[in-house]
């Protein structure tokens, strides 16, 4: 058990004082309870910035030009648009009632935003700031992934438990596709041939084919020690290279290390608590996980699979934007 | 003009508090399972009143959700919780404001018995 520590602390002395390490990469954290967006610089590995936005934000995510950070502040019912440099919010984008998570089209224009109030799904001109149209989807949206050519949009729904295929040229549902219970995440693997689909409540996670919407995969997840129900999959975050998927597992505190080809889970690493969404650097050599309970961000080195650092933020950390 | 630009902004206040207010007083459960009771106790009483997930369209509190409750005044109360899988629990101290959102989190959940 000692060794074990000790190997970890010398992968994380190595990672941090590695040669060239130096990413220039800064994240950004909403803190659902806080409402507070926590900056992190992480070659310093802490906390910069602490800025206040609207009642709780929840799903951000960076412009395509790195500029500004998007911010889904639930309670406020809009999108705040913060200055990633200056860090001031500089304007609200409409969106329909509870908005908690959006993805943003590959060409930056287009931000599809879930509205957990009204069952919709908002499509948001970015530019305009105009609502270009609703879609109607399942009962409490939430999940959201966009093809890589922007044709194809999934929305989860949590009470319906599908996921809902959208073509983004008519904004029309063409397909639903019954998941476990309470879908949660959405995400397309970088070929655009897979969907990714976690559910919480079900403990899943499925693969979809994006093309025929047959579920190919349904992954479970076994910790020796930890019940069943304890393990909730909610975020993923599959690397450029499409060989590792990582699963956040909420209450059980793991996040999951799945081969993307086999669908074996090679691995659970040990971060904070109520780990929620993850995050890859662009580059994808380091993932951040938002840990809610313990008000976290866990730094994971993907080469060597280690949990290299914790970094305080705000109260109950949701999502994170790396820039 | 500056008199205008008061007035206006004193408007923009006033519609985003009865926008706020409008979403009534609401518990979050961050405890780690559904939960299908939850009374409150003024703080130091055990005058527990009705379970307020019977609020609910399906009577109970799924993880992360939020339950629109009527008739909790502002105060600091005692709570008691029952959830799915069979497990009681007692939290202390949880403040609660009108109109506003209070939250039960699984680390302030105590005397848990299954």
């Amino acid at each position: 058990m000692r060794a074990g520590w000790m190997i970890t602390g010398l992968v994380a002395a190595a990672w941090a004082l590695a040669p060239g390490q130096a990413s220039a990469f800064t994240a950004y954290v909403s803190n659902e309870k806080g409402n507070t967006v926590s900056v992190i610089d992480l070659d310093k590995m802490e906390v910069t910035a602490t800025v206040e936005v609207g009642e709780r934000p929840r799903g951000i995510t960076m412009s395509k030009d790195g500029k500004h950070v998007y911010i889904c502040t639930s309670d406020a019912d809009h999108i705040e648009v913060m200055d990633s440099t200056t860090l001031k919010v500089l304007n609200t984008l409409p969106s329909g009632p509870d908005p908690e998570l959006f993805v943003l089209s590959p060409d930056g224009k287009t931000l599809f935003v879930a509205n957990e109030d009204n069952n919709m799904v908002t499509v948001l001109d970015v530019e305009g700031g105009d609502v270009a149209g609703e879609i109607a989807v399942g009962t409490e949206p939430e999940g959201m992934g966009v093809s890589p050519d922007g044709k194809w949009l999934v929305n989860t729904s949590e009470t319906t438990s599908m996921a809902h295929f959208i073509d983004t040229a008519t904004l029309e549902v063409v397909d639903n596709v019954l998941v476990d219970t309470r879908p949660r995440f959405a995400a397309f693997t970088p070929d655009g041939s897979k969907v990714w689909v976690s559910s919480e409540v079900g403990g899943t996670v499925a693969v979809i084919d994006a093309a025929s919407r047959k579920i190919l995969q349904k992954i479970e997840f076994e910790v020796q020690g930890i019940r069943k129900e304890t393990l909730q999959p909610v975020g993923i975050s599959l690397t450029p290279d499409a060989k590792t998927a990582f699963i956040a597992l909420g209450p059980a505190n793991r996040v999951a290390v799945v081969d993307m080809e086999s669908y074996a889970v090679k691995d659970y690493l040990l971060v904070g608590q109520r780990v929620w969404q993850l995050a890859l650097t662009p580059d994808g050599k380091t993932l951040l996980s938002a840990n809610g309970e313990s008000n976290d961000v866990s730094v994971i080195d993907v080469a060597s699979l280690k949990v290299v650092k914790s970094i305080p933020v705000g109260e109950l950390p949701w999502g994170i934007a790396i820039k | 003009m500056r008199l205008g630009m008061t007035v206006f902004a004193v408007m923009l206040v006033a519609a985003a508090g009865t926008a706020y207010a409008a979403k009534g007083t609401r518990f979050w459960n961050l405890t780690h399972a559904e939960i299908d009771s939850l009374q409150l106790a003024p703080a130091g009483s055990t005058d527990f009143g009705e379970n307020l997930c019977l609020q609910d369209d399906d009577k109970s509190v799924e993880a992360d959700e939020r339950l629109q409750v009527t008739g909790v005044a502002s105060g600091t109360y005692d709570a008691k919780i029952h959830d799915v899988t069979g497990r009681s629990c007692s939290a202390k101290n949880v403040k609660v404001e009108e109109g506003k959102v209070f939250s039960i989190s699984e680390k302030e959940l105590i005397d848990c018995k299954q």
